[in-house]
Order: structure tokens, then C-alpha cells, then sequence
């Protein structure tokens, strides 16, 4: 019992035990994107081929998306806004602020709590959506697709 | 010659575990969520999107579980996680099966 009360209020053991999961996962995507920002992913091919892009030639809503990561490492955002815009605006900043938060929360820095409200989350997968379908439809193709 | 009443029994220590505390399972829909997002994003990639799909779907069913036992306050996101971990692990399985019968077809200098 006092194990645990002190695990929740972030004593001695409880304090490292909270701060290694936020480490954990930043350090693990911090080895993802450093990969991909010495690789260029524009010349080389980091991986398997996509199969929905050759077997139907359908970009899905992650194409570009190792590319826009790579871009944004290199400082280049406008090339990432054309590889992959949903990426570059609604993937890469919601995940550093949350994982920003999550430190800070775990190093018991005073931030501020907010519920996800369930309406914000069916947005945003709709916009996901949304940014699937028109990047394959020739009108908004040369804007959306990478 | 009166006899000493023995103490009275020790009232029975109140099980831990047995109180729900509102919100102590808040958590499974968040995770839930996070993994059924990735699951979507990942979908492409040969389906391994299904992995998180999985992990996702479970989680959002046991966050559910939870907001209908009050140790959850979370019952939308972790519903949204349950849905989305599901719709992520049918793309993975429709791009699973188009990599099986394309295969050979395959562009091997594609990029991402």
C-alpha cells in the first residue's frame, strides 16, 4: 500500500519509475528519425517496396512520410509540406508537444491536464481520411501526393 | 468467576483492490488510442500496422470494460480506440493479402 501511495506521488522510487517510460519512448524515436536523417530517403530506399503503391497505385496516408521526416531533420520544410503534408503538420508537432508534455508531467513540472475531448479525435482521423482520398484524386495530387 | 471476553476479531482488512478508483484506468484508452493511430499510419507498411492494431483493439475493449466498472472516465477514446484498432487491422490484413498476390509485381526502388 505505501509502495504504491508512493508510487503515485512520484517518490523516490515512483519518480524514476515515470521519467523511464517518457525516456524510453523518446529515445527510441529519437533513434528512428536520426536513422532517417542520415539516409536519405529521396535516393535511397530504406525499406521493402510499398505494396498498396505497386500493386494498386494507391498512396496511402503515410507515403512520404519517411521523406518529410528526413526534410524536417534537414531544416527543408517546404519539401516536407509536398511529401507529405498531413505528416509534416498534424503527426510530427502533435507527437513532440506530447511527448514534451509527458516529461515535463513526469519530471514534475506543473503542467497544465486536458482532456481529449472524443469529438477532436473523430476530426482528426477524419482528416486523415480526407487527406487519403484527395491526395489520389488528380485535382489536388500535385499539392497532397508526394 | 466471570470470564474475560476475548478481544473482539480484527475487522478484515478491506481489499485493495476491490475499490474502483475513477480515472486509475484512464490510461488504457489513451495507450489504446496512441497504438490504433500508429496501427492506421502503419497499415501501409506491408501491415504491420496489425501488431498495434492488436494491441490497440484490446485495449480500447478493456478500457471500456473499466468506464463501465467506474475505474475509467475515459469511455469515448477508449470506444474510439476499440473502432479505430479495428478499421487499422482490416487495412493491414487488405494490404497483407495484396503483398501476398503482389509481390512479384513489386517496385523495389520505391521510396517512402
Amino acid at each position: 500500500m505505501t509502495a504504491i501511495a508512493s508510487f503515485r506521488s512520484g517518490g523516490p522510487a515512483g519518480r524514476f519509475m515515470h521519467w523511464s517510460a517518457p525516456a524510453t519512448v523518446t529515445a527510441l524515436v529519437a533513434g528512428a528519425v536520426g536513422y532517417v536523417a542520415l539516409h536519405n530517403p529521396h535516393h535511397e530506399t530504406l525499406s521493402p517496396p510499398c505494396m498498396l503503391l505497386s500493386t494498386l497505385g494507391i498512396y496511402c496516408p503515410g507515403c512520404g512520410g519517411t521523406r518529410a521526416v528526413y526534410d524536417i531533420a534537414h531544416g527543408d520544410f517546404a519539401s516536407a509540406l509536398q511529401m507529405n503534408g498531413f505528416v509534416t503538420l498534424l503527426v510530427v508537432p502533435v507527437a513532440a508537444a506530447a511527448l514534451a508534455w509527458w516529461f515535463a508531467r513526469a519530471v514534475g513540472v506543473n503542467v497544465p491536464s486536458w482532456r481529449i475531448p472524443t469529438w477532436l479525435i473523430w476530426l482528426y482521423v477524419g482528416a486523415l481520411g480526407a487527406f487519403w482520398v484527395l491526395r489520389n484524386t488528380p485535382m489536388f495530387a500535385p499539392y497532397l501526393a508526394p | 468467576m466471570s470470564e474475560i471476553p476475548p478481544p473482539p476479531p480484527p475487522a478484515p482488512a478491506a481489499p485493495y483492490s476491490g475499490a474502483a478508483v475513477p480515472g486509475s484506468k484512464n490510461w488504457m484508452g489513451i495507450v489504446g488510442l496512441i497504438l490504433s493511430i500508429l496501427a492506421i499510419l502503419l497499415a501501409c507498411c506491408w501491415g504491420s500496422g496489425i501488431l498495434f492494431a492488436a494491441g490497440g483493439a484490446v485495449l480500447g475493449f478493456l478500457g471500456k470494460k473499466a468506464a463501465d466498472n467506474g475505474e475509467a472516465t475515459n469511455r469515448g477514446l477508449s470506444s474510439a480506440a476499440f473502432i479505430l484498432g479495428i478499421v487499422a487491422a482490416a487495412l493491414s490484413a487488405i494490404v497483407i493479402v495484396l503483398g501476398i498476390f503482389g509481390f512479384a509485381a513489386a517496385d523495389w526502388s520505391s521510396y517512402y
